[in-house]
């Protein structure tokens, strides 16, 4: 048997075990990425194949947390995409602005600058106070990192650059606090946002939402996937709520095109279509 | 001599002398003739000459002499007209010629000359004489001519005598002459004949010489040329030597004969080796070509033996590859490398070495007869472009001739050419192999890999198709799954349950097992007997009431008489009819009521009753008829009874009438006392279980005919009065009290009765204080009460189909307007299977103004609403084949027929479940005729979609008109107030709205009292739009949603989003909910025993969840408390009693692990009843809800059963 086969083999046993063993089911993740950084964990972890992690992931506890890091891939900046931000700000929020309380959720929000820069343009539009933020992620270490709400300074210059072309009004900084190389989101948004661990593969509607953010994550799924994660924000958002996916990203199937109509195309920014079967 | 002669002369020499000979023969005979010939010539000419000239001249000259005399003799007589010049010249010129004869005369004279001289003289003096005439005649002297004439005439004559001598002579010299020349030729003739005879024979002996000397060599010439022509290249050529032509012709010949010879031999050499090539070309293998090479080489050129090596690259070696004649020998050599030996060595040196004088011990060559070594060897290389293929060696025994030779130069490189050709087609041959076996391989492999293809590609699709497949299975297999669960986790609880009892009790288990399974048997009897009791009773009631129905309208409206045209007493039968009816109507009431009791069916609806309010009323109601039978009337409160009782206020009236009906009835003087008060510690109050603080007693007491106390117990049995007759006496059913206890006891207390006969008697009703405490079960009643009860199973089997047979569809029954409907009438489909209430309903419909459409099962009904769409319809719940909850459901689903207003009628009592459906109106059967008026009219609204009403509240103009704006294109009425009470007002007056859009700050009372009247007044609302200015609180958003989820705060983009919200509910008449929540509603809903009544706090920030959730606990008895998240549950807990928590996860500010935790430290909520709702459905998300201190926990989304099951089990374990 070829190597290649022989690898295809552990990795499908790897993602099996680490499903039975722990209950993230990622076997239904697009297969090139996901091999790909299943690759370079056995690389990173100094094994020759990717069996010999398994063991490892059986039997050790804390290993999870490791593996899920390096299986979700946290890639993310404050005001990602510019002109989508741009158009949240126009488009969806004045419409939330028409709700008495409104929820968000971000699903996949990873290390939280995307939840954070949100939060910022909802306070530059007074809409903060009647938001209610949930952020979720499989990677509790991000998570963390997300609830902390620090970050390095290197990435200002460029969050700043990205604020200005979402439609910032102020200054970046009115929202931060900076100290020894690294800046803080300011109390008084993080506080809006609630940090929770949520699998998107596995777990429910848990709350009732205007709009939904899910940028980027849900390439890494294949189509059985995609079709149960777009049903679960299908069925979490209001009427004629909204969700925004990444821009890189599109609505596969016909099933899923019929559950949502666009509003901007180029942002993927869509409504809840009709209402179900 | 002669052969030398011939030889080196030549021909051409040999003519000349022969010729020459003749030729001079020839010319001496010639010369002879010639001479004689000559000398007759000189004969002749002599006589030519000299005498014949002479006479000739002579005559002439006699001739001239008489002309002139003539002349002259003219001329004198002047005869003719001559002049004299003319006459001188003619004599001048007959002188000249006289002259000249006498010239030649003189010349040729052989006579005498004198003869001549004197013809002169005459002559002479002729002229003479002749002159003078003449110079006489000028002078014309002419005697003097005349004198002289005698004279001339003399000369003349003389002269002319002198010629005449002349001429004689001559004459006969000619003649001798003549005789001269006869004798010559006689001479010559002789001698010529003989010479000519000699010179004859002479040439011809010449001739012949010569001829042979030149025809005899030829012809031997000419004969081996045609046999060399003839092909013949061995003749010998004679004649080559010697000068002659011959000699040269048969040089020449002799080199045509090379010549030839050489191209024979060229053609030979060159048509051998096309032969040999052509030989050697049907050579395949090397071996082969060898062997044919040598082979035919060897007898071409004449060896005796050849062999033939080749060039073996491998072993850089020569070897022996063919051979021709070779015997075989110890010795000989099979392999030679270059240099070794002469086979070597011709290699070497690339050059063909010929060994002549080959010693004897030589290797010999060897036939059948002998042997003998060769003479000449042959060892020549084959190159090609320098390079050694091959070396041949040939023996023969004669030497190589050059032909050979030649042959052997010329085939050497047809040989290399064509070994080269040979290696090379090998070399292709090899290559074709490898190529063909390639290619085999690769069709192989191909092959395989087709097959694996195709083995793959099927695979694939039966994988597909299983995939497909077992995806829907796993669908099935979890929704079961699910169920398994739940029921599995049940199960355990049981198990555990009973095996934690059992130890120890085994014996008592076992009596009570017996004693169990008995009752159980008996129980199961009962409930089977009860079941289809209450199913029976349930179809019953719809039989019963739907002719029933019928009967009361029809009788009424006969009663009525409408049309005025019956007589009096006919009305009053009618009326009596109608009586009868109702009476009839109230007994079955009363029946079902029971039967519904005793089924636990009875619905309980909670209210706060004030009990002053109660007991004036109370008062009011009876006055009347207790002063018309002359009796007292008193209701008494006490004073330190709490104002308020918590209960069903319907049933608590029923009963309290009942019983004070009762007493009136029975009581014919005195009066009756109603007394409500704290009960006392009697028995009744024991048999509820209550504790007097908790609970109020209705002590009515009658001074009537009383009770014998043998009958007690029996006033409660059905049917039973103390006397069978008092029926007759006093009216009733006698199933009033049963029903009343039942019902009581349903309220979770008791009716009990002591009476003295004769004197009176005291009913006490007992009731909790606060209906929610697990209301008891109703005490088992023997089923005696209804005939045939030892077979209730067969009596009951199967009642509905027994009930309702099924109809022939395409048989209606009843007439009804499909047949003429046009577009523009307006229709109401009536789905009823009773024929005589559909007839009904048509009639009135048909008054109305509208046409009629008549189906007698759901099926029909669906169809006909399909086709014609009617404008509404009348819809029935208990139909054939398909009934009307599953019509209105696919009515609903449908899209042609969501929209048309439906409102039901029927004998079931399920009026919420209707309109939650989406009908516009629900009564329950027997109904009105008003009733069904009203039905048309609301059905008339609400079909009248180009007239859509909303009802605009909000106090602000500026608003309304901006709405009005907002909502100008949607073809829509809008109905504006400014206040809260003109809205209530409307609605309250029955106005129909399809959509209420409200503004929370009102005047006077808000928006949300506004909504909280209209609940209380439990009038029906219209879709709500909330549509604020200001911004709503937590704690507002959370009270409005009890009654709407459509709220839009006014700002910069509300217009759009409250046009949207409006146009959703005007196009549905019920806002749909996402799909779980429509699945908790469409349970129907049963009141639980055991927990009704209980306090449930549902902690979820989801407002949707939580109100679906709370409204099916609430359906289902609960009082349910809500909180959005950690801390407001925990404030909740405070404040007010919780029996049971249901918590989710997910929330802000704390979340539900947290909540929990903190919950339990708390000592007295230690076990308080914790159910974790989440989500989160990974595994360790259970373990984590349990160490953090639930109870259990369920995943969203909720299956109300299992969570019902769950309460359970958490609440009595």
């Amino acid at each position: 048997m070829e190597p290649a086969k022989i690898q295809d083999i552990e990795i499908g046993l790897f993602l099996e075990a680490l499903f039975q063993r722990h209950g993230y089911d990622f076997r239904n993740y697009a297969k090139a990425s996901l091999k790909r950084r299943i690759l370079a964990m056995t690389a990173a972890a100094r094994c020759r194949n990717v069996a010999e992690l398994i063991p490892r992931l059986l039997h050790d506890e804390d290993y999870l947390a490791e593996v899920l890091a390096q299986l979700s891939v946290p890639v993310t900046e404050m005001f990602r995409d510019p002109p989508v931000f741009k158009s949240l700000r126009e488009t969806v929020l004045p419409r939330l602005a028409t709700y008495p309380r409104f929820n968000i959720w971000q699903a996949g929000c990873a290390t939280g600058e995307e939840v954070y820069s949100l939060a910022i343009m909802l306070e530059e539009e007074g809409l903060l106070d009647k938001a209610q933020i949930y952020a979720t992620d499989i990677n509790d270490n991000a998570l963390q990192r997300a609830e902390d709400g620090i970050f390095p300074v290197r990435c200002l210059e460029e969050y700043q650059r990205n604020y200005k072309a979402a439609g910032g009004k102020t200054d970046l900084a009115d929202y931060y606090v900076a100290n020894a190389g690294f800046f803080r989101i300011h109390e008084r948004l993080r506080k809006k946002i609630v940090f929770a661990h949520h699998n998107l593969v596995s777990d429910g509607v848990f709350c009732e939402v205007q709009l939904i953010l899910c940028r980027n994550v849900l390439i890494y799924f294949d189509n059985t996937l995609q079709r149960r994660v777009l049903k679960l924000f299908h069925d979490s958002l209001v009427r004629s709520g909204f969700l925004c996916l990444g821009t890189r990203e599109s609505l596969r199937s016909v099933e899923t095109e019929q559950l949502f109509a666009p509003v901007n195309r180029e942002a993927m920014i869509f409504h809840k279509n009709g209402e179900n079967s | 001599m002669y052969q030398f002669l011939v030889n080196n002369l030549k021909i051409s020499s040999r003519l000349f002398v022969g010729f020459g000979i003749v030729l001079l023969l020839v010319g001496i005979l010639g010369g002879i003739a010639l001479q004689h010939v000559l000398a007759l010539s000189s004969l002749m000419n002599r006589i030519a000459d000299h005498p014949l000239r002479v006479i000739d001249e002579t005559q002439q000259a006699v001739i001239n002499i008489v002309t002139i005399q003539r002349d002259i003799r003219d001329l004198i007589r002047g005869d003719r007209l001559i002049n004299t010049e003319e006459v001188s010249r003619n004599i001048a010129q007959m002188d000249q010629e006289l002259e000249g004869h006498l010239q030649v005369i003189r010349s040729q004279y052989l006579g005498p000359s004198e003869d001549v001289a004197e013809a002169m003289r005459a002559l002479e003096n002729w002229r003479k004489i002749r002159d003078q005439t003449l110079a006489l005649y000028a002078e014309g002297k002419l005697e003097a001519i005349d004198k002289i004439l005698p004279e001339r005439r003399r000369y003349a004559t003389e002269t002319q005598n002198q010629f005449q001598d002349i001429l004689d002579f001559a004459r006969g010299k000619a003649k001798s002459l003549r005789e001269a020349a006869d004798t010559e030729k006689d001479k010559a003739i002789v001698r010529l004949a003989s010479i000519m005879a000699g010179l004859i024979i002479l040439g011809v002996l010449i001739a012949w010489l010569i001829t042979r000397s030149i025809r005899a060599p030829l012809e031997t010439l000419r004969l081996r040329m045609v046999a060399l022509a003839a092909g013949d290249l061995s003749v010998e050529i004679p004649y080559r030597e010697g000068s002659s032509e011959l000699t040269a012709m048969a040089q020449a010949v002799q080199v045509f004969k090379e010549a030839s010879t050489k191209l024979e031999n060229q053609r030979w050499v060159k048509s051998t080796l096309s032969r040999i090539s052509t030989t050697l070309q049907s050579a395949t293998t090397l071996l082969d070509f060898a062997q044919q090479a040598i082979g035919s080489l060897v007898p071409e050129l004449g060896g005796g033996a050849g062999v033939f090596y080749c060039w073996n690259d491998a072993s850089q070696s020569l070897d022996l590859l063919g051979s021709y004649g070779l015997k075989k020998r110890r010795h000989l050599q099979t392999r030679f490398k270059p240099g070794e030996g002469l086979v070597g060595q011709a290699a070497l040196e690339r050059s063909t070495i010929i060994l002549t004088e080959v010693p004897d011990d030589y290797a010999r060559i060897v036939s059948g007869i002998g042997e003998a070594p060769p003479r000449t060897v042959l060892v020549a290389p084959v190159l090609s472009k320098g390079k050694v293929l091959a070396v041949i060696e040939i023996g023969s025994f004669l030497p190589f001739s050059d032909e050979q030779q030649t042959l052997i130069d010329e085939v050497l490189p047809i040989l290399a050419l064509n070994l080269e050709i040979m290696e090379r087609n090998n070399r292709t041959l090899v290559l074709l192999d490898q190529t063909q076996q390639q290619t085999e391989e690769l069709r192989a492999s191909e092959e395989e890999l087709r097959a694996q293809s195709d083995q793959l590609q099927t695979a694939n699709e039966e994988l597909r198709l299983k995939s497909d497949a077992l995806q829907q299975q796993a669908e099935e297999l979890r929704a079961s799954e699910e169920e398994l669960r739940a029921q599995r986790e049940e199960l355990q609880a049981a198990n555990e349950e009973l095996e934690e009892k059992g130890q120890g009790l085994e014996e008592q288990a076992r009596l009570l097992e017996e004693a169990r399974s008995d009752a159980e048997k008996r129980a199961l009897e009962r409930d089977t007997a009860s079941r289809y009791k209450s199913e029976f009773l349930a179809n019953m009631s719809h039989e019963l009431r739907t002719p029933l129905n019928s009967l009361l309208i029809l009788a009424r409206s006969l009663r009525d008489n409408e049309e005025g045209n019956l007589s009096a007493d006919q009305v009053e039968s009618a009326g009596i009819i109608h009586e009868s009816g109702a009476s009839l109507l109230r007994l079955i009431n009363d029946i079902l009521d029971l039967s519904k009791v005793e089924a636990g069916k009875m619905e309980i609806a909670a209210s706060d009753i004030q009990l002053d309010n109660f007991g004036t009323s109370l008062l009011q109601r009876f006055r009347l008829l207790a002063e018309s039978k002359g009796l007292k009337l008193t209701v008494t409160t006490d004073a330190d009874l709490p104002k308020m009782l918590r209960s069903d206020a319907g049933k608590l009236e029923q009963i309290v009438n009942n019983l004070l009906g009762n007493a009136i009835k029975f009581t014919e003087q005195g009066g009756v006392a109603v007394h409500i008060k704290r009960p006392g510690e009697t028995a009744i109050l024991a048999g509820t279980g209550l504790a007097p603080e908790n609970a109020i007693e209705i002590e009515i007491t009658d001074t009537g005919i009383g009770i014998p106390t043998n009958k007690i117990d029996s006033i409660f049995q059905a049917f039973e009065q103390v006397d069978g007759s008092a029926s007759r006496r006093y009216g009733g059913t006698g199933l009033g009290l049963t029903i009343s206890r039942r019902l009581a006891q349903f309220l979770g207390g008791d009716i009990g009765v002591t009476s003295i006969a004769g004197k009176g008697s005291t009913f006490s009703l007992v009731l909790p204080q606060t209906l929610n405490s697990a209301a008891r079960q109703p005490l088992p009643t023997v089923p005696a009460t209804f005939p045939a009860a030892e077979t209730p199973l067969a009596a009951f089997a199967a009642p509905t189909a027994s009930i309702a047979p099924s109809r022939l569809a395409d048989e209606q029954r009843v007439a009804d307007d499909r047949g003429h409907i046009s577009p523009k009438d307006e229709t109401i489909l009536v789905i009823e299977d009773d024929e005589n209430f559909a007839k009904i309903v048509r009639d009135l419909s048909r008054k109305r103004g509208f046409k009629c459409l008549v189906a007698e099962d759901g099926v029909i009904g669906l169809e006909l609403a399909k086709r014609y769409r009617p404008t509404g319809i009348v819809l029935d719940i208990g139909l054939p084949r398909m009934d009307g909850w599953t019509v209105m459901e696919k009515l609903k689903q449908q899209p042609e027929t969501r929209h048309i207003p439906v409102h039901f009628m029927s004998a079931t009592d399920s009026g919420q479940r209707g309109l939650e459906m989406g009908a516009v109106g629900y009564f329950t059967k027997p109904v009105s005729k008003e009733q069904i008026e009203s039905a048309f009219e609301r059905i008339r609204h609400f079909s009248n979609s180009s007239n859509r009403r909303i009802l605009l509240v909000d106090d602000d103009p500026g608003t309304r008109k901006a709405v009005n704006t907002l909502l100008a294109n949607q073809d829509v009425e809008i109905v504006e107030e400014n206040n809260g009470e003109g809205a209530l007002s409307r609605l309250q007056s029955g106005e129909q709205f399809d959509c209420m859009i409200l503004d929370l700050t009102l005047p006077g009372i808000s928006g949300v009292n506004l909504l909280e009247e209209c609940t209380r007044k439990q009038l029906v609302l219209p879709p709500v739009i909330v549509y604020s200015g200001r911004d709503l609180s937590e704690e507002d958003t959370l009270a409005l949603r009890e009654y709407t989820d459509s709220i839009v705060i006014k700002g910069a983009r509300s217009p759009e989003r409250l046009l949207d919200e409006v146009t959703l509910f005007l196009h549905s008449v019920q806002a749909s909910l996402p799909a779980p929540q429509q699945q908790l509603l469409r349970k129907p809903q049963q009141k639980e025993e055991g927990i009704s009544g209980r306090n449930v706090l549902i902690v979820d920030d989801d407002m949707r969840n939580t109100f679906a959730l709370s409204k099916v606990l609430r359906g289902k008895g609960l009082n349910v408390l809500m909180a959005q998240d950690g801390l407001k549950a925990l404030s909740q807990l405070e404040e007010k009693p919780v029996d049971l928590v249901l918590m989710d996860i997910m929330m802000p500010g704390m979340d539900g692990y947290t909540a929990i935790r903190k919950i339990r430290e708390q000592a007295r909520f230690q076990s308080l009843p914790i159910i974790a709702l989440t989500a989160k459905a990974m595994v360790g998300d259970r373990e984590k809800c349990l160490e953090a201190g639930a109870n259990d926990y369920l995943s969203k989304p909720i299956d109300i059963d299992d969570l019902m099951a769950m309460m359970h089990r958490c609440l009595f374990s």
